[in-house]
């Protein structure tokens, strides 16, 4: 919850309710909003004899007074949930007092809950502060909200977007969680509708939006030609509006498309491992589908496809995996293995020519001699199909040429040794 | 009503420090340093972070989550008692990775349960063979290096001084604060085992080094022990612990002065006579010398009477802020990043024996918190008195977002190592723990002399 509300700018406050070194459970430095958080600092005296009001109270009524935010959360750790402290008191005693909302979240690690509950949760919370906040929802005719779509890396992304949806008198409201500030969830009730990538991931964010009378639509995540498509379908179709959206991107989809005809016929055929579960980062776009999301550029793009999966290696846990993928839709091959560490030997096994795993994997496909590319580094859109397959292409070449420069060495290190009958300095080496 | 000047100091003791960082952090960091060791974090879900996470982008010379695993205590766990876990986690965790030293650390809320965490280490080390130390490591208070030193003194324990004879003059480092396998660590390392060497002395062992762990066992053959700066948590305990003299020092080799006061303590400490060092002094100094003043020269005119800030733990905050001195950067403003390390008072003290003197003025902030940092840098950057940023991603990272992120035109221009622009961007050099935008593929040091250099050299880069 920290590490989703620091990546989040806007005017408020956190506050991490528990001992000092709670506080040290997040990257600091990974969003806008580390010099907006707090913490309680309990001592080990306060916890052993409860008094854990007074230091709560005191630092709420000092950041409100000095920096007036829109918004204070206050998150409750492992401590807090042992003794099952009673800091909701506190909060709302202090947000009746100053007007501010303050939300008390109960944010311990003593569940094993997963990451999708925990984003479903945060995002339901902001989504509620419209109401909290007392800002009336006013209905903003064709605007909609886009729901775990990936960050935009490259203006020309939103640009691009934008052309489109302007095309058919379209605007985005907010585009959710990533580029949207505290303010754009105070506004999130004002879309006529919400485009969300897997409606699965978000049960309660969702039920607050339709109790808000939007419409929720499904879209998938837009990495590739064909999901990009099927998104732009998507809004076209609810806002009535398709042919004015597919007249103005024209020219980005027929790019698009050459672009993935000329890959396909250079490299179609090729191996792709492709990692899931290997990250803990509470992302929406990372989640989306399982992690499935961006597996038909790799399919549309013309490799060969298997699965590898970070989980525990029993039976059961197997199955599980079967099923879920079946559910959705999925019936590529996968690899269960519970640990990094044991990815080489497999990667080398399956004698793949990319591997698309968490970024924090690079040693063991360097290992492996099989060329990275870091989980959720593609970008949507037409223009992000064709950097990827820009990405990709680079990457291969290089893999290609190392592995050609390999082969070509090795054949005359073999022609070295016969000829001296013995081995050469080379094959030594 | 606005807040009282007491009132302000409260909140910031509340707000979030530029040095977070807890025990657990310094443990997990200290098994990193060992190549062939392996940490057990008895915890909930989401102390998980407080370890390989903190340091995993810092590092990119070695992956940091594979030396760690974590037990995951739920609150079932917690409820019927999570003890017996430990056991089952050190030997599997043995079994797949042959550790040659393993830790179990455990979180807050387990310590408080009063289970005897150190009976189930002691019960597991009976099951696997290689030696398992448990660390407490309670979130109320201590920092990294508190946590590093108690893992250091987890090894010191087990090292063999009383079965082996101590070899003249071989000479053993202790609290050498090994962070990633990168190449600045690299130098600094050189840079020490050369310092040790100019004296005549053999450089043995250093604790820790990024080296194994039974290489760590070779200080035992070390005839003294110099502990550096860092070692300070816990210098009161390293004769008892050693059984051979230690000598702790006050300073790091940092800055021109602060290496040779070093080499003159570590000269008394080791019996080498005066005249060793100064030759030693003498010949550093003939070389270093001439491009020093190059850098004073080109520096000088870009920075005008601009100031340095500094935000340093407080050891390296010294060095760093006698070397400013030296290299004519005027230091301003200093932010000590620790809780453990002496804090202002010891600041002063290793700045006094460097004999460089700091300025007057010189505005020394003890663990400030981040929007501290920022709105202090921001104000003396809008008033045209801030020249030049040292400091860890911590601050650079403050000083670039926080409540008007994207407002403020230095916000957006800063980069670390900044080369863009000549406008409003910030020059900042990227030093210290956490690094994510500063790397090292070549020996790059800031201990010694060529430390000294290097960083001149860095700081010459981003100034325009």
């Amino acid at each position: 919850m920290g590490s989703l509300l620091i990546d989040m700018p806007g005017n408020f406050a956190v506050v991490l309710h528990g001992e000092a070194d709670c506080a040290n459970s997040f990257r600091h430095t990974q969003g806008p909003s580390g010099t907006q958080f707090y913490t309680t600092r309990l001592t080990q005296v306060q916890f052993a004899s409860g008094q854990t009001a007074q230091p709560l109270r005191r630092c709420l009524e000092l950041l409100i007074r000095e920096k007036a935010p829109d918004a204070v959360f206050v998150l409750g750790n492992c401590l807090m949930e042992m003794i099952h402290d009673d800091f909701e008191t506190v909060a709302a005693e202090v947000s009746r007092r100053t007007g501010t909302p303050v939300v008390a979240l109960r944010t311990h690690g003593l569940e094993a809950g997963s990451q999708a509950q925990m984003v479903d949760w945060l995002y339901s919370t902001l989504a509620s502060l419209q109401a909290a906040s007392g800002t009336p929802a006013g209905k903003k005719a064709k605007s909609l909200n886009l729901i775990g779509l990936p960050r935009f890396h490259n203006d020309d992304i939103r640009l691009e977007l934008e052309k489109g949806l302007a095309a058919a008198g379209l605007a985005v409201n907010g585009r959710y969680p990533f580029d949207t500030a505290l303010k754009d969830w105070l506004t999130i009730g004002d879309a006529e509708a919400s485009f969300v990538v897997d409606r699965s991931l978000f049960p309660k964010l969702i039920a607050k939006l339709e109790a808000l009378g939007q419409d929720c639509v499904e879209i998938p995540l837009p990495i590739g030609l064909g999901p990009t498509q099927d998104l732009l379908k998507a809004v076209g179709g609810k806002f009535s509006c398709g042919a004015a959206i597919e007249k103005a991107l024209a020219g980005d989809a027929a790019r698009a498309r050459r672009r993935l005809k000329s890959f396909r016929s250079r490299f179609g055929g090729l191996r792709a491992a492709v990692g899931l579960r290997m990250v803990n980062n509470y992302m929406a776009d990372q989640l989306a589908y399982d992690g499935l999301g961006d597996l038909p550029l790799f399919l549309e793009a013309g490799f060969e496809v298997a699965l590898f999966i970070q989980g525990p290696p029993e039976e059961k846990a197997r199955e599980h995996f079967r099923r879920r993928l079946e559910s959705l839709g999925c019936r590529l091959p996968f690899t269960v293995f519970p640990d990094p560490f044991d990815l080489p030997p497999l990667l080398k096994a399956g004698e793949f020519d990319v591997a698309y795993l968490a970024g924090h994997a690079r040693g063991e496909a360097r290992r492996a001699g099989v060329p990275l590319i870091p989980g959720r580094s593609l970008e949507p859109f037409y223009a992000g199909a064709v950097r990827n397959l820009d990405y990709l292409e680079q990457v291969l070449d290089e893999i290609h040429q190392k592995r050609s420069a390999a082969a070509l060495s090795g054949e005359r290190r073999t022609a070295g040794a016969s000829e001296d009958g013995g081995p050469s300095a080379a094959v030594e080496e | 009503m606005p807040l009282s000047a007491e009132e302000k100091a409260e909140l910031e003791r509340f707000a979030l420090s530029t040095h977070p960082f807890g025990r657990m952090t310094g443990v997990s960091m200290a098994i990193h340093a060992i190549p062939d060791a392996f940490l057990i974090l008895h915890t909930g879900v989401g102390c998980k972070y407080k370890g390989a996470g903190q340091y995993c982008l810092h590092d990119l010379g070695r992956p940091s989550h594979h030396r760690e695993g974590y037990t995951e205590v739920t609150d079932m766990a917690l409820i019927k008692g999570s003890v017996e876990r430990i056991g089952i986690y050190v030997r599997n965790w043995h079994k797949k990775r042959k550790s040659a030293f393993m830790a179990v650390a455990s979180s807050t809320f387990l310590q408080m349960t009063g289970e005897d965490f150190a009976a189930a280490a002691a019960a597991a080390e009976s099951t696997v063979p290689c030696p398992v130390a448990c660390i407490p490591t309670p979130g109320f208070d201590g920092d990294l290096y508190d946590g590093y030193g108690d893992l250091s003194k987890a090894v010191l324990r087990r090292v063999p001084f009383k079965k082996t004879p101590p070899k003249p003059g071989r000479v053993g480092l202790v609290g050498y604060v090994f962070d990633r396998y990168e190449m600045d660590h690299a130098g600094n390392l050189q840079q020490l085992k050369f310092l040790l060497e100019s004296l005549g002395l053999e450089c043995g062992p250093t604790l820790l080094s990024g080296r194994p762990y039974a290489e760590l066992m070779g200080l035992a053959s070390c005839e003294r022990l110099l502990a550096l700066p860092y070692a300070r948590p816990y210098a009161g305990e390293l004769p008892k612990l050693c059984g051979r003299p230690v000598t702790a020092l006050e300073l790091l080799p940092v800055g021109m002065a602060g290496t040779f006061r070093w080499l003159a303590d570590a000269a008394e400490a080791c019996g080498v006579a005066k005249s060793v060092v100064e030759a030693c002094v003498r010949k550093q100094r003939d070389y270093a010398g001439p491009q020093l003043d190059t850098f004073r020269s080109y520096a000088g005119p870009r920075l005008e009477a601009r100031r340095t800030a500094i935000f340093a733990e407080t050891p390296l905050a010294a060095g760093l802020t006698s070397a400013a001195v030296e290299l004519g950067l005027n230091p301003g403003l200093v932010g000590l990043r620790d809780r453990s390390l002496g804090g202002k008072k010891a600041f002063l003290a290793a700045l006094a024996r460097t004999g460089v003197r700091a300025p007057e003025d010189l505005e020394i902030l003890e663990c400030p918190s981040l929007d501290q940092v920022r709105t202090r840098a921001l104000g003396l950057r809008d008033r045209g008195a801030l020249g030049l940023v040292l400091g860890s991603q911590m601050e650079l990272s403050a000083i670039r977002s926080g409540r008007a992120y994207g407002e403020h035109p230095l916000a957006r221009s800063l980069t670390v190592d900044s080369v863009r622009g000549r406008g409003d961007a910030l020059p900042t050099v990227e030093i210290g723990f956490p690094s994510y935008d500063y790397h090292v593929l070549f020996p790059t040091p800031y201990y010694g002399v060529a430390g000294t250099l290097a960083l001149a050299q860095r700081i010459m880069n981003v100034l325009h």
